[in-house]
């Protein structure tokens, strides 16, 4: 029996067995596809309705998504280190050395983005920048969902 | 490591990144608050942002070891070193853009307080030369303040 993932420590939750349902490599990638759905979708729901509060509408799907994509890579980049085993730390590392300047510009590119923000920039291009920003923290994670292979053992 | 016996102690690493950084936040503040304005021509303070950004990279490539960890080539480190790297860039990865995350907020309520409707040429040369000094060398300083090597272990 599972328990609470909210209250039992991350280590827990990430390798929590109720979680197995999205760590086929298919489910994973899946969950990368509405990941980019919904960063797609956010700024023409902002640009459409006029109003940050429609943000929230993205919101509660996101940290959906986003839980579910942490979990199906067992919180390799949400985890600790000594959380880790030496593999899975190997790996996480060598993901964040391989897409450092992927997500350097992608976070650049975001700020100014959304830096106009303070002189009537559009609402399409402040949202289009907070979601430029929201791939460039998630790009790791996103990244191994879609590339790792399916676990050993897994159906 | 030959290169460890010419190695800055830990305190000295961490002055020198803290200096870098540090000098290189004052100035892109002076710049973008634009008190330079009457004084200086925009392109020579984008100039002097510049020299300013070289200068850090130049300071933090003198701590050799360090450095290097942050730069070689894979091919060019041993089993430790070489983890010691892919721990850094993860660390500068979570690390950059947690900076830009708060350079957001900061920016954000700056602008509110003082008013600020624009940004300028200038300001946006300081951000571009400070992504360059911070993103060239964060590794490599994160290696730097890190690393407790055999010298800092005795």
């Amino acid at each position: 029996m599972t328990d609470n993932p909210f209250t039992q420590p991350l280590r827990k939750t990430m390798n929590d067995p109720q979680f197995d349902w999205v760590r086929p490599q298919r489910m994973r990638r899946r969950m990368v596809m509405l990941f980019l759905a919904l960063v797609i979708a956010q700024p023409i729901l902002l640009a459409a309705t006029g109003s940050p509060l429609s943000l929230l509408l993205i919101l509660l799907p996101f940290i959906f998504v986003m839980g579910s994509l942490n979990a199906s890579i067992r919180g390799m980049t949400e985890l600790r280190a000594r959380d880790l085993d030496e593999r899975e730390d190997k790996v996480r590392n060598t993901v964040y050395a391989r897409l450092y300047w992927s997500g350097l510009i992608l976070g650049m590119i975001a700020a100014f983005m959304m830096s106009t923000m303070q002189k009537d920039g559009s609402l399409l291009l402040v949202g289009s920048g907070l979601s430029v920003f929201f791939v460039a923290i998630g790009l790791p994670t996103l990244w191994l969902a879609w590339s790792l292979p399916d676990e050993p053992g897994a159906d | 490591m030959s290169s460890q016996s010419v190695s800055p102690s830990l305190l000295s690493r961490r002055f020198t990144v803290l200096t870098v950084y540090g000098g290189y936040l004052c100035l892109a503040l002076v710049v973008a608050s634009g008190q330079m304005d009457a004084h200086i021509m925009p392109s020579i303070q984008a100039l002097i942002a510049g020299i300013m950004a070289w200068s850090g990279v130049w300071i933090l490539s003198r701590m050799a070891p360090h450095w290097r960890l942050g730069q070689a080539p894979d091919a060019e480190l041993d089993e430790r070193e070489l983890s010691m790297r892919l721990r850094a860039y993860y660390l500068a990865y979570v690390i950059f853009n947690a900076t830009v995350f708060l350079f957001l907020v900061g920016a954000s309520l700056l602008m509110d307080i003082a008013k600020v409707s624009s940004v300028n040429y200038v300001q946006i040369s300081a951000v571009l030369w400070g992504v360059f000094l911070y993103g060239w060398t964060l590794p490599s300083a994160v290696i730097a303040w890190i690393d407790r090597g055999p010298a800092d272990d005795e």
